[in-house]
């Protein structure tokens, strides 16, 4: 029953704010190939568990000393991830300028975007990035009996995989190639939503950092 | 309007440092009192989603003080019945509290998260 909580819970975290959902999603949005939207995702679960066991790890094997790097750590990582959305945002931007929504769109379909051409390095990439919950198992891991720790880090692992998979399984259904050609001029307002959303979330993690440590200031 | 967005994203990015709170003068780094414990991101994400009950109130699960200096953490008695003791030997907390610098705060927000992450079923504290 607990491994069962564990797996939904892990399979729901990826909605979270400061996870790369939106941007798998916004990657869709701006008509990337449904196949390559895949294997950013499974990018992400695979260097997601990675990280974590490896975070895990080091809490298991070397606990000591650990915690002072950790606020540094916490800083860097949620810098990265405010980056990431602005860097997709640029994107794009760059997308829009480049992209002629008014003529026919055939010779721009045909052109394999960054995110296409290299799809699992992305999404590898992406998801090296330790979420907090992966420095908490850093910390914690040592504290916790072995038995019940590693089955519970597997299952989470497994739920992020089959949801990050599932996820971009499903929004590859959303038919974006067949929306490009039939209502080409209306895209471009949905590359600007999707713009908007994006930067907002980058602005509303960045602010959540400057309050958590703002302190410091 | 390509042009106009490019301003927008970079006024966006500049802007937000702006969002931190402004100091008082004659305030030290110390005495930072706008800085509120239970309006941090992780607190906000263990209510909303792994429904712990934090606050200043003694029925929370999580029971937070804080004097403009350090914060008062204490786990409450059911919070404690709930997970048979553990909680307390995994965070090595006495059970009259802990107190703890912000920086020690923020980092046993993150094993705290964690902990629910391995645990969730135990937790669920629907006490008030």
């Amino acid at each position: 029953m607990n491994l069962i909580a564990i797996f939904l819970y892990s399979m729901w975290h990826i909605f979270l704010p400061g996870e790369s959902t939106p941007i798998l999603i916004a990657l869709r949005a701006i008509g990337t190939a449904r196949k390559s939207v895949l294997k950013i995702g499974i990018g992400l679960a695979i260097s997601n568990g990675f990280i974590m066991i490896l975070c895990l790890c080091l809490g298991v094997f070397i606990p000591k000393n650990l915690e002072q790097y950790v606020t540094a750590l916490d800083i860097i990582t949620r810098l990265l991830v405010v980056l990431i959305f602005f860097t997709v945002s640029i994107y794009i931007l760059i997308q829009l300028k480049q992209y002629n929504y008014e003529k026919d769109s055939k010779a721009a379909l045909a052109k394999k975007s960054f995110f296409e051409k290299h799809s699992l390095k992305s999404g590898l990439l992406i998801g090296l990035i330790p979420s907090p919950a992966d420095m908490g198992f850093m910390l914690i891991g040592s504290m916790l009996p072995p038995k019940k720790l590693w089955p519970a880090v597997a299952v989470i692992w497994l739920g992020v995989i089959v949801s990050f998979t599932l996820l971009s399984y499903l929004i590859g259904f959303v038919p974006m190639e067949m929306l490009k050609e039939k209502y080409n001029k209306y895209i471009k307002w949905l590359h600007i939503l999707t713009l908007i959303c994006l930067v907002s979330i980058g602005i509303w993690l960045c602010y959540m950092l400057c309050k958590d440590y703002s302190y410091y200031f | 309007m390509q042009r106009l967005l490019l301003l927008l994203l970079i006024l966006a990015v500049l802007l937000t440092p702006g969002c931190r709170d402004k100091k008082q003068p004659g305030q030290s780094k110390q005495q930072n009192s706008s800085w509120d414990p239970l309006d941090v991101f992780m607190v906000h994400h263990i209510r909303n989603f792994h429904r712990l009950h934090i606050g200043v109130e003694p029925y929370n699960d999580l029971i937070v003080e804080y004097d403009g200096e350090r914060v008062l953490v204490q786990f409450s008695e059911s919070m404690t019945e709930q997970t048979d003791g553990q909680i307390h030997e995994v965070f090595n907390f006495p059970e009259t509290g802990q107190q703890m610098e912000r920086e020690e705060y923020l980092v046993f927000l993150m094993k705290l998260h964690a902990y629910l992450t391995l645990n969730p079923v135990k937790r669920i504290g629907e006490n008030n």
